[in-house]
């Protein structure tokens, strides 16, 4: 038995640098601006849903309102560098003391008032509408519905590059980043009592384990690494709406995804995207417009079918962790 | 030989509802001695220590531990302290290993996982749980479930440990290994215990004193063979006298 499952987890880490080897080598290779997007956007979405688990997949505090982290993180930079003409790297800076706020107030008092799983994952989905309709009312800062396209100056120093290879390696360096993280997080006491927490939050208590400061430190950490993709978001697209990031489409893009790829195993988020984010983009370009709502219904019928076969997602049956079950 | 007082409940009151569950129950626990719990189901037992251990507030009364006042404090403080309970109804953590869970308590007082887990190896070694180290915690049957409760407990490098039916469900020789296990740390580590059981016969024979509760009042106390003999527990409780 034990055999096995070091087996398995030396697999995870051989997955892991062979897809790293493969993504820094890939643009060498290929250079089609296309299919750069799609693996730019892919590790985009898997750098927010690794993101997501350290508090959703490891604590099981689901929050369907990550998206407000990321809209947090995307207007921080677009506002300042739209209406003020400031480095995005300020931007970054307000984005994530913004997002820490916000998940204070938000984690701090749900946690106090001992909301859990359904009424913790409400408030942080009503969360995220209030500040989609908060932007779009605010039009003459905001832009409204139609958001803020940025103008582009090509200046290296604003993050402006030509193509896509910049962009590229500055979102693999954040998701190695994250994903480094991750692995150190599970392998931590932090981790383990995220994990505790997952199971039975008064057996925790018992175990002298305060609950509530875990729980706020997870949801920290996690606002904080999620704006940061919001900020990538901003320079990437050039253009935001508050549709587009805070909107609860991309709430439950990432919430999906993560369940998917196994929300508590540090590559698991990763293989959610992995799989996801192809699949999609080859049926949207082959589909067209003609089957607006194929997103959400592969989604749906994702779901379903990991919900009774792989419920902790396809890492937890790939690599399993030797203390841990999903 | 007087000893110091370790543990002090002082007149603790908790109602649910119209039920005073515990009524104005006042007892200490000296330092270095086992003090058994006994009293009839529903007699209150498992709500003094919710009290104790911070899972639940009194209406009225105060627990103090070595002098302080810890009524108040949370239950991973009350913990951090040192009063470490186990549950009656087993919670392990399902989704871990026997290792992952006796690790989660040993991780406490140890920043490092790794060695974390040695400690957490030599406790499994002591209940006699080693062999079932990489077994999931909900693959486990009650036995174990039960020597897996008491390691979670001993992890956390208890002064006061306070059992809740530790031996419930558990063969003769079990109970006798496991009893024999809270003797020995007694012993050694200079544990104090409070120990909570439907088994009386089991209490009998490690505990120095025992105090007996019925509707969340103390109606006895005192050494083991007075215990059994007083007319109101045999009453209440007993209902005939035990030949022991």
């Amino acid at each position: 038995m034990q055999k096995i499952k070091i087996v398995k987890m030396r697999f995870a880490y051989t997955f892991f640098i062979s897809l790293l080897l493969f993504l820094v080598a890939l643009p060498l290779v290929v250079q089609q601006p296309y299919i750069l997007h799609v693996i730019i956007i892919s590790m985009l979405l898997a750098y927010l849903c690794t993101s997501w688990s350290f508090v959703s997949g490891y604590a099981r505090q689901v929050s369907l309102g990550h998206s407000v982290y990321v809209g947090i993180g995307a207007y921080s930079t677009a506002l300042l560098y739209y209406h003020f003409g400031l480095n995005p790297i300020l931007g970054l800076l307000a984005g994530i003391v913004s997002a820490s706020a916000i998940s204070i107030l938000i984690s701090v008092p749900s946690f106090k008032l001992g909301l859990r799983g359904p009424y913790y994952t409400f408030s942080t989905l009503a969360l995220a509408e209030f500040f989609t309709y908060l932007f779009i009312g605010l039009r003459d800062l905001t832009g409204g519905e139609l958001g803020l396209a940025l103008p582009f100056k090509n200046n290296p120093f604003y993050l402006q590059f030509q193509g896509k290879i910049p962009y590229y390696y500055i979102m693999l360096s954040l998701l190695v980043t994250v994903i480094i993280l991750a692995n150190r997080i599970q392998n931590s006491k932090f981790g383990y009592y995220l994990f505790a927490i997952r199971n039975d939050e008064s057996a925790a208590e018992a175990c002298g384990i305060n609950v509530f400061k875990t729980k706020i430190m997870a949801s920290l950490l996690s606002a904080v690494l999620t704006s940061i993709g919001g900020f990538f978001y901003a320079i990437y697209y050039m253009y935001v709406t508050p549709e587009s990031v805070f909107g609860l489409s991309l709430s439950f893009q990432i919430a999906t995804t993560s369940l998917i790829g196994g929300a508590t195993s540090w590559i698991g988020p990763t293989i959610g995207a992995i799989v996801a984010v192809p699949i999609l983009e080859v049926t949207r370009a082959t589909l067209g417009g003609k089957f607006i709502g194929f997103p959400l219904l592969f989604y749906g019928i994702v779901l379903v079918v990991m919900g009774r076969y792989l419920p902790g997602g396809i890492a937890s049956r790939l690599f399993r962790d030797k203390e841990r079950v999903r | 030989m007087p000893q110091r007082i370790i543990l002090q409940v002082e007149g603790i009151t908790k109602i649910f509802g119209g039920l005073r569950a515990v009524d104005d129950l006042s007892f200490e626990l000296f330092e270095n001695e086992i003090l058994g719990l006994i009293g009839p189901n529903g007699s209150g037992k498992t709500t003094v220590v919710n009290i104790i251990t911070g899972f639940l507030k009194p209406e009225s009364g105060h627990v103090k531990y070595l002098g302080e006042d810890i009524t108040l404090k949370k239950t991973h403080e009350i913990v951090s302290k040192g009063i470490v309970r186990t549950f009656q109804i087993m919670r392990p953590f399902r989704e871990l290993t026997v290792l992952g869970n006796v690790t989660l308590g040993t991780l406490l007082f140890e920043k490092d996982v790794q060695k974390a887990k040695d400690k957490a190896i030599e406790i499994l070694k002591k209940v006699k749980l080693e062999d079932k180290k990489d077994v999931l915690c909900s693959d486990l049957a009650t036995p174990d479930q039960r020597k897996l409760e008491l390691a979670k407990a001993l992890a956390l490098n208890p002064k006061v440990l306070i059992l809740d039916e530790v031996v419930a469900g558990l063969s003769a020789q079990e109970t006798s290994m496991i009893l024999e296990l809270i003797k020995e740390l007694r012993d050694k580590s200079n544990i104090s215990v409070v120990i909570i059981e439907h088994v009386v016969k089991a209490v009998m024979k490690i505990a120095d004193r025992i105090i007996v509760i019925n509707a969340g009042k103390k109606i006895a106390e005192g050494k083991p063979k007075d215990v059994i003999n007083d007319p109101t527990v045999i009453k209440v409780y007993l209902g005939e006298k035990i030949r022991s």
